[in-house]
């Protein structure tokens, strides 16, 4: 066992949360303090904390954020008392989860306030959010899109699913029902590696502090995947489901990572070797400038070679920055009067380069419908991944 | 012939300018005697972003229009596009004022006034006023005239433009030296001829796909009772094709028209097409390299599926499938894509087809759907007699506004 003595926490937050939540918590969520978040008193298996009153008891908040942060702001003290938790075995320094499917009025505006809540408390902090389609309207996506800024400004890791992408991607012949659950798969998966890494007994084990140098206190786009192999060299073939993962869209989100957690599940017979050349390799493919930490953890039942492997990684524009000074101070030539340049106010780095993608369009003013520019490829903005 | 005239109908398109050249007997027939095409320059998304490159491109295909039909033209039909054009719903009212509450002809003209006179921002001009029928108190009727009520109303779909960019339009066929005698927009152009009467009249939408910009119409109850214009075209197909597929805007453009597809098919998966063709062994071109012909319906379904639902969304209410039994009809350059008329019925829950060939149209190289504006733009000078005395207002406009910008 690591540091954290805390169990780690769910956070399970509005309608859609909550059903993530309990579709996960007979199999992934079994040893964890799971706590829904609604508006309204809602039935799952395990506790949920209702800050309804009066009419947003009956009817939530009816889409609209601003019922949501009105009533938050009235049952503040109630609220921040059973996020925090008064007594032993609170989120406290623990690794805490948070499900919320953002676009509606109760997740969108309770989401960010208890991420903030949480991460003052010590805690490592992770978001699952699931994004909404694009045919659930313009209000939607524009209440995820804030949401989603809001809880990178908090400075937590926030993992963003669209439902879309998701979709898209699912088996040939999956149902509606089970298209919409394909967001399940990485939410579970994001949640075993973290913990595996932080709680279970492995290989390679990590430190707490180190894993929260990476995963908290930056306002940055998070870089995840996940991929699974097996057979006599599983390494070999992960690499490319892995580096490839459809939320990685392209290698131009994958060049901005700066700091990388891999968390690693293997099978008994994989030797350690393999798991450094595995590392450095895809070090080297993320152009990884911080802090690399990969945990590993073994799995006893697993008879045959097999590995699972989920990847956080961070932008830091701040090492940038220093790095490029760093190099620019190593060029500069002696003698030469230069002037200071003021230090830039952006905290937060924007690499939207790939959203900015208008082609023959480049010089044409914006053409905005629904909220986007509807001059960049669809397939961009829908995070379609193009097989050529 | 008398009372015949010699028109041409122009085409501004973002990627190429067609002008076609007809014979017109007011109210009874048109002749097609020729047609002249150009690649287009200085437009983007239906717009003039070029005026010198726009007149250029223009004039090279009035003057091959008028060589091909061997005849000289004696004013211009234009059509009008681009997301300045916009629209609104609005219903004139009036009380019967006869006692015995027949309907005369003066009630009539001042619902029609009513219905007619709102006053558009300044800069702003009016381009069409189409009409959407009468009700006589709340009931539909086609012609009030003599009949039995309290309370008339009418109400009119109108459709208004930036008048420095209709000035602009005129200018370009001016500098030719020819007057523009009308103008129409390309979503009404269209939806003049694509659909029958009996698809008017069990209600359908009209969606031109052309390079630059996708102009929709839509009938209920045999009226058009929506048109409009979203700047997602062709081009925007070309555009994505290059930017996943990492090729030039050419190359994009061939690979699109040769092999590309709305919807993967089976088997799609394990196909590939070479860059630049199928040569002996595959590679044998520098550069040439296979793209997998599932690749195709990856960049463009995401962004049909868009504009489906962007027309889906800009028709509102007025989107009822039980109320479109006579389907979406496609036409324009893009129609041609293979599968988008699945892609199009499936994502909008409706019968879908490809505009029908014009019968009134013999000659083949004009049968094809890119030609149908140009084709509703000499259908509404065959009718623009009739509609001149239902609507003198329309001509009077338009004099007017070449009055204002001193055009003719």
């Amino acid at each position: 066992m690591s540091a954290l003595l805390n169990k780690p926490k769910v956070f399970a937050i509005g309608g859609a949360g909550i059903k993530i939540a309990t579709r996960l918590a007979e199999n992934t969520l079994v040893d964890f303090d799971i706590l829904g978040v609604d508006l309204t008193p809602t039935t799952a298996p395990f506790e949920v904390f209702s800050l309804g009153g009066g009419t947003t008891e009956v009817f939530g908040s009816g889409g609209d954020p601003e019922v949501t942060l009105r009533t938050a702001q009235e049952k503040n003290a109630e609220l921040e008392a059973k996020i925090i938790g008064t007594n032993q075995g609170s989120a406290s320094n623990g690794l805490v989860f948070i499900i919320a499917g953002l676009g509606g009025g109760t997740a969108s505006a309770l989401a960010p306030i208890v991420a903030s809540i949480a991460l003052k408390s010590g805690a490592i902090v992770t978001v699952f959010a699931t994004l909404p389609c694009s045919n659930e309207g313009n209000r939607r996506t524009s209440q995820a899109r804030q949401a989603l800024n809001e809880l990178r400004g908090a400075g937590v890791t926030v993992v963003p699913l669209p439902n879309e992408l998701y979709m898209r991607h699912a088996p040939t012949g999956c149902s509606m029902l089970e298209s919409l659950t394909q967001t399940d798969i990485p939410i579970a998966r994001g949640i075993r590696g973290l913990t595996g890494a932080l709680y279970s007994q492995g290989l390679l084990e990590v430190d707490t502090e180190a894993v929260k140098k990476i995963l908290c206190g930056r306002s940055a786009k998070t870089i995840f995947s996940l991929a699974e192999a097996e057979g006599s060299l599983p390494f070999g073939t992960l690499y490319n489901p892995l580096t490839d993962y459809p939320l990685l869209q392209s290698g131009e989100v994958a060049r901005s990572a700066d700091h990388l957690l891999l968390c690693l599940k293997i099978s008994r017979d994989i030797s350690l070797k393999e798991v450094n050349d595995f590392a450095t390799q895809l070090c080297e493919k993320f152009g990884i400038r911080g802090e690399k930490i990969v945990s590993a953890t073994i799995h006893n039942d697993w008879t045959e070679p097999r590995v699972e492997a989920t990847l956080f990684a961070q932008p830091d524009p701040e090492l940038r920055k220093k790095q490029a000074a760093a190099i620019q101070a190593a060029v500069k030539k002696p003698g030469k009067k230069t002037e200071e340049k003021p230090e830039s106010i952006q905290t937060q780095f924007g690499f939207d380069t790939l959203l900015d993608q208008r082609g023959f369009f480049e010089s044409s003013e914006p053409n905005i419908y629904r909220g986007e520019d509807v001059d960049v490829p669809t397939y961009l903005r829908r995070g379609v991944k193009i097989v050529l | 012939m008398t009372n015949s005239k010699t028109i041409a109908a122009v085409e501004i398109g973002t990627s190429k300018v067609i002008a076609v050249v007809a014979e017109v007997a007011a109210g009874q027939s048109i002749s097609l005697l020729g047609k002249g095409e150009a690649t287009s320059l200085g437009v983007r998304r239906g717009e003039i972003i070029n005026f010198r490159q726009a007149c250029e491109a223009t004039h090279a295909a009035l003057n091959a229009a008028e060589k091909n039909s061997r005849t000289n033209i004696d004013s211009v039909y234009l059509s009008l596009s681009g997301r300045q054009l916009e629209g609104f719903y609005h219903v004139g009212t009036t009380a019967i004022n006869a006692p015995n509450g027949i309907v005369s002809d003066s009630d009539i003209a001042r619902v029609t006034e009513n219905a007619r006179s709102k006053i558009l921002p300044e800069g702003r001009l009016y381009l069409h006023h189409i009409k959407n029928g009468f009700h006589l108190d709340g009931r539909f009727v086609e012609n009030p005239l003599h009949q039995k009520g309290q309370k008339l109303e009418v109400a009119y779909w109108h459709i208004h433009a930036d008048a420095r960019r209709v000035s602009e339009a005129m200018n370009v066929i001016n500098r030719y030296g020819l007057p523009v005698e009308d103008i129409v927009t390309t979503s009404v152009a269209s939806a003049l001829v694509s659909p029958s009467e009996e698809e008017k009249k069990k209600g359908c939408i009209v969606l031109d796909i052309g390079g630059g910009a996708s102009h929709y119409a839509l009938y209920r109850n045999g009226f058009m009772a929506r048109a409009g214009v979203i700047s997602i075209g062709g081009d925007h197909l070309t555009n994505d094709l290059s930017i996943a597929l990492r090729v030039n805007l050419r190359q994009a453009e061939t690979l699109k028209k040769a092999h590309a597809k709305a919807i993967a098919e089976e088997g799609d998966k394990n196909q590939q097409r070479w860059l630049y063709g199928d040569l002996l062994d595959g590679n044998s071109a520098i550069g040439n390299r296979p793209i997998k012909t599932s690749a195709f319906a990856q960049v463009l379904a995401p962004r049909l599926e868009e504009l489906f639902d962007l027309l889906r969304d800009e028709l509102g209410d007025l989107y009822e499938p039980s109320e479109l039994k006579g389907g979406i009809i496609l036409s324009g350059g893009s129609s041609r894509l293979t599968g988008l008329i699945e892609l199009a019925g499936r994502r909008l829950m409706l019968p879908a087809k490809q505009a029908a060939a014009l019968p009134w149209v013999s000659d083949a190289t004009l049968k094809g759907p890119e030609y149908t504006t140009v084709m509703g733009l000499l259908y509404s000078a065959l009718t623009l007699p009739v509609r001149t005395q239902q609507n003198p207002g329309r001509t009077t406009l338009l004099n007017k506004l070449s009055k204002l910008f001193n055009l003719t």
